[in-house]
């Protein structure tokens, strides 16, 4: 994946400082992580994410802003990780959908309602869309269909024609942090 | 993309000492960055220096990332003497006004209590624009002044008017989304939602200059190359080095209502093919006419975001709801298109759209 050609040299200003050096040392919390990088400043947190921390589940669709493959929770709020820059990222925290389950062992409700519901097809969609009805539901733990359908309005799937996925969001609220078994798949 | 120097700022004069101290070097303001990060990655900007205004990290407040109203009687003169007059010839007239700073983001301004229930044109179409995603970074100043979504200006290949060419290729290319108003130099719609609604609520514009600040209106903020000598290398009256700090807005008294409707190709997000923001204010009753006063916007339809004056006139006129004068506002609303080839059905969509937005606030108004 390309960090669109920086080629050349970097020079890095901040109102504390000038230093000139081709890359930066980052320093991010990444699913509750302290976390130190060394990226081209104009890397994207996408690419920081996939590339320099092997968090594969961030996935890259249009690079635009338009499809929300590559969401992730950025100090708690929904962003599009292709339009952050590494330097943007600095001092954050981040949330990915390797760190939304609370263990190894269990799934996040809204992980075990795509589950359960069939919301994931071929699943490049998925991870955004879990991130995208997570940020939802810490907003308004209840929604309406309608609501739903609003806070996933930044996440293209290809794959489910959506009424699944929707279905799932809406498992996830009525299950209200229990898991639940089987379903309808 | 270009190599450049990346420089933090947390306030509007900071940006401005850094950008003229790049002067003879080129530097450019980012924000949210959604659009600025476009225009780096396709080569439409180049610059040396990328200045970030951001908000200052949490424990210190900066009014640049805050909604706050400001009562009439604190409000600055510099603003207070543009507020719009009662009536036709008064003083402006002291209001309650909303103060929103140029980092605002649109998703703040969508669940902001009192833009929904006072300025409920904002708030709609701020909510209306792009994605969640988007909305949480994108800020209202960068909204307002991201260049157009032309499809010949956003590719590096073509060379156009606006980048200083000689040639604009949509006027017989494909421009089933460009304008049909205004459209004969350069034919690439407005791109800002939010500047339709903040056009209906009389908002001002406040600028960081060099030597201090300077306040407009926003309805003489945004130009178009008719407007301008045939320039249309711009789209608004910030000059180089400036920096938008705030927004004000009047907040309405309660005979005054706004909307803001948004007609699109998809059912989800997308860009508007065409947008409409309305503000009327009630007649007193036994006045002969309904309103006494109307703003009629009209965007995604010509270069700067369109007052529909006609409209706005014979909307004023009307002394009772039917069909025949919605229809005569409606046609009023398209006075002056002239589409191009693949564009024709803008002309009916502005109608449609101007219809819809008039019946809607007449019957809740
Ligand atoms: C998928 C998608 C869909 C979209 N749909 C819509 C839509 O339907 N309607 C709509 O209106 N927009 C839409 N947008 C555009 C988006 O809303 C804008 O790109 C965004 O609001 C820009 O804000 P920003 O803070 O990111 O600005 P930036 O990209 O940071 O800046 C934009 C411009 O403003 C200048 N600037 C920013 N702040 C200041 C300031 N305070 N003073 C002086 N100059 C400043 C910058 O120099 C730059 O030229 C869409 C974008 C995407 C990616
Ligand atoms: S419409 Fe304007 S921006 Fe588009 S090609 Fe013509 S001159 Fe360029
Ligand atoms: S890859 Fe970021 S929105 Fe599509
Ligand atoms: S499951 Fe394949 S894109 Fe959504």
């Amino acid at each position: 994946m390309s960090t669109h050609g920086h080629d050349s040299h970097h020079a890095t200003t901040t109102s504390s400082g000038t230093f000139t050096r081709p890359l930066i040392e980052l320093r991010l919390r990444v699913n509750g992580i302290d976390t130190v990088c060394v990226v081209h400043p104009m890397a994207r947190l996408l690419d920081v994410l996939r590339e320099s921390l092997h968090l594969s589940g961030t996935k890259e669709g249009c690079g635009e802003g338009e499809c929300g493959a590559c969401a992730v929770l950025l100090n708690g709020e929904l962003v599009c990780s292709c339009l952050v820059p590494a330097l943007q990222a600095m001092g954050t925290e981040v949330t990915t959908i390797e760190g939304v389950a609370p263990s190894l062992a269990t799934l996040d409700r809204v992980q075990q309602a795509f589950v359960d519901c069939g919301g994931a097809q071929c699943g490049i969609c998925t991870p955004g869309m879990i991130l995208a009805a997570k940020a939802l539901l810490t907003r308004c733990p209840q929604p309406t269909e309608a609501e739903i359908r609003e806070g996933l309005a930044g996440n293209l799937c290809r794959c489910t024609g959506y009424t699944k996925i929707f279905s799932s969001v809406l498992r996830a609220c009525q299950a209200d942090g229990a898991t639940t078994e089987g379903g309808e798949r | 993309m270009n190599a450049f120097t990346w420089v933090e700022v947390t306030t509007a004069e900071q940006a401005v000492a850094q950008l003229s101290a790049a002067r003879g070097g080129s530097a450019l303001l980012k924000a949210g960055g959604i659009d600025v990060l476009d225009r780096l990655k396709e080569g439409l900007d180049a610059p040396e220096r990328l200045i970030v205004l951001r908000r200052p990290t949490a424990g210190s407040k900066s009014t640049l990332s805050e909604i706050s109203e400001i009562p009439a009687s604190r409000l600055p003169d510099s603003i207070t003497r543009l507020l719009p007059a009662g009536n036709a010839g008064d003083a402006p007239q002291p209001r309650d006004c909303l103060r929103i700073g140029a980092l605002v983001t649109l998703a703040q301004i969508a669940s902001h209590p009192t833009i929904l229930r006072a300025l409920p044109a904002l708030a709609q179409a701020a909510h209306a624009i792009a994605t969640p995603q988007i909305r949480a970074v994108a800020t209202i100043a960068g909204n307002l002044l991201q260049r157009p979504r032309c499809w010949y200006f956003r590719s590096a290949d073509f060379h156009c008017r606006k980048k200083g060419g000689d040639e604009c290729f949509a006027l017989d290319g494909e421009n089933e989304y460009h304008a049909i108003f205004d459209n004969r130099t350069c034919a690439a719609v407005h791109p800002s939602g939010a500047a339709v609604a903040l056009l209906v609520l009389d908002a001002i514009v406040e600028i960081q200059t060099a030597s201090g600040t300077r306040q407009q209106r926003l309805s003489a903020f945004f130009v178009s190359a008719s407007q301008q000598g045939g320039d249309v290398k711009r789209e608004n009256r910030l000059e180089p080095g400036e920096v938008i700090t705030h927004l004000y807005i009047p907040l309405p008294s309660p005979d005054e209502r706004s909307l803001y409707l948004k007609s699109k190709q998809k059912q989800s997000f997308d860009w508007p093919l065409c947008e409409v923001a309305i503000s009327v204010r009630r007649a007193p009753s036994g006045a002969g006419s309904l309103l006494q006063a109307a703003r009629i916007v009209v965007g995604g339809v010509a270069p700067i975001p369109w007052r529909a004056k006609a409209a706005e006139a014979a909307l004023l006129r009307l002394s009772k709801l039917d069909i025949e004068s919605v229809r005569a506002i409606a046609q009023a609303a398209s006075d002056g298109a002239r589409p191009l080839a693949k564009n024709g059905y803008k002309v009916p969509l502005c109608q449609g759209v101007v219809a819809q937005a008039v019946m809607q606030i007449l019957s809740n108004a």
